[in-house]
Parts: C-alpha cells; structure tokens; sequence
C-alpha cells in the first residue's frame, strides 16, 4: 500500500526540520557573500526555510534538498536586490558568455586591448581601485557560475562533488571555470578603460 | 595542410580552456602537447596564465572576506529560532 500525498507531505516536513542544521551554515556563507550584511543574510535564510516548509509538496525527492534551498536563496536575494535595486542583477548565463567572446577576434585568438601591462603589477590586490573594482565584477557574474565558484573557493569541495551537486559535468565545470574568469578579465580591463 | 595546422596549434580561446582543464580534470597526452607547444609561443596566453592566477586569488580573497558566519553557538541559536518559527506555522 502506498502512503498517501498528505502523509508523504508530513514525512517531508519532518525531514525539513533536520535540514535546519544541515544546511544553514552553508546558505548563510553564501547569502552573507551575496548581500555582504549579517543581519539581511539571516532574514533572507529564514525565509528560504519558510519558504521551503511552505512548499515542500514542491520538492521532488530526486533532487538535492542543498540545491533545492540553495534555489529558494537565489530567488530571495533576486528579490531582496530588486527591493533595493541597490547593485546591479547578475548577467544571465547567455550575456555573460557572448561577453567573454569579445575578448577574441575571429579566429579566437586575442584581441589586444592595451591593458596587458595593467596585469604585471606586483601586488593587484593592494590598490584600493583596482580590490573595489573586483568585487563589483564579482557582482556581474551569472548566479550558476558564482554559485560553482563559491563551492571550489569558498566551500573548498572537490571537483566531483561540485559536479554532482550541481547536476554538472566535469567538462560544464572546468568551462564555467574557464568562462567566469574570462569575465572577471572583460570586467577589469573595462575597468581600467573608464580610468 | 589546414587540418594538419589546426590539429596541433590551439586558438588562444581553447589553450586558455585547457589551462582550466588542466587543473580541474587533467589534460591527455595530446592536448598537454598542444598546450605546451601554444604556450611556448604565444605571449598573451602565457600572460593569461599569470592573470588567471591573480583572479582566483581576487575571487578566494572575496569569498572568504564576507565569510563572517558566527561560531557554533550562534548557528545553534539561529537553528532554534528557525525551528520555532516553522513549528508555529
């Protein structure tokens, strides 16, 4: 005999009480990363479980309850940047890729900007422009891509494990690697462009 | 002649691919070759190299900067106070 959708559903809810434990530490980084304030962060997490208990007949057992909440976050930070329109929205994935195109020419190799000698400097990191200016790029990059980011520098996983619980494979993830820098390098030489 | 040319020089798009490659997934015999051989002789790639690693270091450097989790007491008490509020629903 089957269980029926209403006790399914409580079996669900009981389950996403553990979940508190299990994921917040991870969520709260990463809304604490995005909204860059303690307090916000917290209200944003304790939305998503609300959220989550609220819609749990949502979920689909099959998928990762981490990529799950993880989803219900994002669109609560959406919603909290909308709310402000304080920064601008992420790109989406399609943008953020024709831009990372631009930096070649025709036959994909380089298309030289001048900037080239801005890279050579000792020390990038310790001019206050140059540390501002990078975060805020960090800001353009697509959600799914600094999420992917987040778990290999942030979350330190391995490989294998961002990929699974990114629904990714190895090729999509040393691409999206490969694409997100080559944004951050777009970003920063335009940066220095409007200098 | 132009397949020869293009199985062994990378465009300067792919090599850098490979460079992420390389250290996320590990590069075959042949395209470590092509790397090298595209590395050798192009000087914007090799810069790329540099620049590449100066972004993670950027990226790293904000990821943990912004990382101010509390310490396990807080998160305990954030648990609860979560916890309650679902309960009460």
């Amino acid at each position: 005999m089957t269980k029926s959708k209403d006790s399914l559903t409580h079996d669900l809810k009981e389950e996403l009480t553990s979940w508190v434990g299990l994921y917040q530490k991870d969520l709260l980084r990463w809304a604490e990363f995005k909204v860059s304030d303690k307090e916000n962060a917290k209200d944003l997490v304790q939305e998503t479980f609300l959220a989550a208990y609220n819609g749990i007949e949502r979920f689909k057992g099959e998928s990762n309850p981490r990529t799950w909440l993880f989803q219900i976050l994002n669109h609560k930070i959406v919603d909290f940047y909308r709310a402000k329109s304080k920064i601008s929205i992420p790109l989406d994935e399609g943008s953020a890729f024709k831009l990372t195109e631009t930096l070649f020419d025709r036959h994909q190799n380089w298309e030289l900007n001048g900037f080239e000698s801005n890279w050579e400097v000792e020390n990038l990191f310790d001019n206050r422009d140059f540390e501002k200016g990078f975060s805020d790029c960090m800001h353009d990059l697509p959600d799914s891509w600094s999420k992917i980011l987040a778990d290999k520098f942030l979350f330190e996983k391995k490989t294998a494990q961002v990929c699974q619980e990114n629904g990714i494979t190895p090729t999509n993830y040393w691409q999206i690697l490969h694409r997100a820098k080559l944004l951050m390098k777009k970003c920063l030489e335009n940066m220095w462009s409007k200098f | 002649m132009e397949n020869i040319k293009n199985s062994l020089f990378l465009s300067c798009l792919k090599a850098t691919g490979f460079i992420e490659k390389k250290q996320a997934i590990g590069l075959n015999f042949t395209e470590e070759i092509q790397l090298k051989i595209h590395l050798s002789m192009c000087k914007a790639c090799a810069a790329y190299v540099h620049q590449s690693r100066a972004i993670e270091e950027g990226l790293i450097k904000n990821y943990k900067k912004k990382d101010v989790s509390g310490t396990e007491d807080t998160l305990d008490q954030f648990e609860k106070e979560i916890k309650e509020k679902i309960k009460s629903l």
